[in-house]
């Protein structure tokens, strides 16, 4: 190609259809008007009654002013009936329910009563028959694709009240057939400091195992690679350069 | 993204929400992941795509029209071939052969540098008779993008690469920006590898905004006026790797050569009250360099500020308007 010539690369671009149009409302908490999509979405309104055994929020340093935890986990869905159901919760050190950061909408909107083995150590944990609607709007979401998908958690419960600093235990339940299910756990610690783990697997029951092995030899693991991070929020100070524009 | 994100003055929740929307727009629209809507329309063939998707697609041709083609989204091949084919964390060295195998990765792409024939913007028809019988082509060779709006199908062919990069960064924080301030977040900044939106109530302590000079130093600290404001930055220097030769490409390619740009500018800043726009414009001012940039953003976008870096580290500013983006007063701190 000489050095001076030109070269257009704008192609020709042929559209069809009516073009989409979407405000980034329905784009960010999707529409009509839904709660926020996010794992953790802001609660605007007074705390209401929780099914929560946590505690109300103690003295001293709250999630308010300690950051995110960020959940991280492969996905390879499973080219068959009765897998892919999939919930991650937060539990606290004792055990106590938290809050759902996400759960598969089959499972979450009642499909557990026709498929009793869809994810019932999270249902059981949750106590989900009992969950409000705007419990299980705020966690019910489509199925993932496959690939690396994260997970926030604010640090707020199921209430949305700001939890205390403390270790506090991730989990993801995911059906890899029918009763055959993994559930990975981790811990992660609020506080001060930021810090990582790595969650562990069992089955459930331990005969699964001999499922995922299968599925492991087929190059189709479930859900792997599981972690936490916990990222602790900074103080703002207005006499500094909070931030640098430096080109992208 | 291949990005840092900082997320400020938020209650975490929102902070959450800001970065669930994100990590969902990288799985949207990273070139780097095969099962990305990008991926898979670059991959060829008929393609449907997500909506949102398709939001910002629409949204960046609307970009490549106002501009009349100095910014384009179909830059995935160039960016390709000057060596930009993998994740930048892992881009070290671009050689003619790595970019031959780049180039090789896509259905079609030409080897022979034909001219393309065109117009000198994005040329686009609507209707429902839109993807048939067009009298003016395609002709062979050239590149073609068909985008079905109502089935959500893309279809790259002839060579053409989607890539929206930097846009589609700026644009998903302004989306998440206007999505809390409608429900009343008062103040707050997303900042997205140092392209940014901030706002805040007139009573809340400004948000401070340094200006990095790509040579070293700071070029001004802004301090952006309660409201919105959102901060943009183009560089030629941070993106950069060296070709075989040892010569220095980067990843803003000018659309007219299919080339990186090798203009005057090294860097361009645009302070506007959109970040989808401040990107786009940012782009364009090192594009067209230090003496016809600025007199290309104050007739397409008059309001906007600009500060560019010319290639000997001095700077030029343009003035902007008063209010309410580019009336940042600098901060001098």
């Amino acid at each position: 190609m000489p050095d001076k010539s030109i070269r257009l690369v704008v192609p020709i671009v042929v559209i069809s259809g009516v073009a989409l149009s979407a405000t980034a409302a329905e784009l960010l908490y999707g529409r009509p008007a839904p709660p926020p999509a996010a794992a953790a979405p802001a609660q605007t309104q007074p705390p209401q009654a929780s099914r929560s055994s946590q505690p109300s929020a103690r003295p001293g340093r709250t999630a308010e002013s300690l950051g995110l935890v960020r959940v991280d986990y492969r996905l390879t869905r499973l080219p068959q009936h009765a897998s892919n159901q999939l919930a991650v919760w937060i539990e606290d050190a004792g055990g106590r329910y938290v809050r759902t950061l996400f759960a598969t909408s089959y499972t979450a909107n009642g499909g557990y009563v026709r498929r009793p083995m869809s994810l019932p150590r999270w249902r059981e944990s949750a106590n989900w028959e009992s969950a409000t609607e705007a419990e299980i709007q705020s966690a019910s979401r489509p199925a993932q694709e496959s690939g690396r998908h994260s997970l926030y958690w604010d640090g707020t419960d199921a209430a949305g009240r700001p939890v205390p600093a403390g270790t506090y235990v991730y989990r993801i339940e995911g059906n890899l057939l029918w009763e055959n299910r993994v559930l990975f756990t981790g811990t992660i610690t609020l506080g001060a400091d930021g810090n990582s783990s790595r969650a562990r697997a069992e089955y459930l029951p331990e005969s699964a195992r001999s499922q995922e092995t299968m599925q492991e030899t087929m190059q189709e693991r479930m859900i792997e690679d599981v972690g936490a991070e916990f990222l602790p929020g900074e103080p703002l100070d207005p006499a500094l350069v909070t931030t640098f524009t430096r080109g992208s | 993204m291949g990005t840092e994100v900082l997320v400020a003055g938020l209650a975490p929740g929102d902070a959450a929400t800001v970065l669930t929307w994100l990590r969902r727009v990288e799985r949207t629209f990273s070139r780097f992941l095969p099962e990305s809507d990008m991926g898979r329309v670059n991959a060829g063939g008929e393609t449907e795509v997500s909506e949102l998707f398709l939001v910002a697609l629409g949204e960046a041709m609307r970009w490549a029209e106002t501009t009349g083609g100095l910014f384009s989204p179909w830059l995935a091949t160039e960016l390709c071939r000057a060596g930009y084919a993998s994740d930048f964390a892992g881009l070290t060295r671009a050689t003619p052969a790595d970019a031959g195998r780049a180039d090789a990765g896509r259905a079609g792409v030409p080897q022979d540098g034909r001219v393309v024939a065109g117009g000198g913007g994005v040329r686009a028809r609507s209707g429902p008779d839109a993807g048939a019988g067009r009298a003016d082509g395609p002709r062979a060779g050239e590149g073609r993008v068909e985008v079905d709006f109502e089935r959500r199908t893309v279809r790259v062919r002839g060579g053409v690469g989607v890539d929206l990069g930097g846009f589609v960064k700026g644009w998903s924080v302004q989306q998440a920006a206007d999505a809390l301030r409608s429900r009343g977040v008062r103040r707050g900044l997303i900042d997205a590898g140092g392209d940014l939106v901030c706002w805040r109530a007139p009573l809340d302590p400004p948000w401070g905004i340094g200006v990095e000079h790509p040579l070293g130093g700071v070029v001004t600290t802004l301090e952006p006026p309660p409201g919105a404001t959102a901060v943009a930055t183009s560089s030629v220097v941070r993106r950069s790797w060296p070709d075989a030769a040892g010569n220095r490409l980067h990843h803003l390619i000018d659309p007219r050569t299919g080339r990186p740009a090798g203009s005057d500018c090294l860097q361009a800043t645009v302070i506007t009250g959109d970040l989808g726009a401040a990107e786009v414009y940012a782009k364009c001012l090192v594009i067209l360099g230090t003496r016809e940039g600025p007199r290309w953003l104050a007739t397409h976008a008059p309001t906007a500020r600009g500060i560019l870096v010319h290639r000997d580290g001095t700077i030029t500013t343009t003035p902007g308007s008063t209010a309410p983006s580019g009336g940042c007063v600098e901060a001098g701190r």
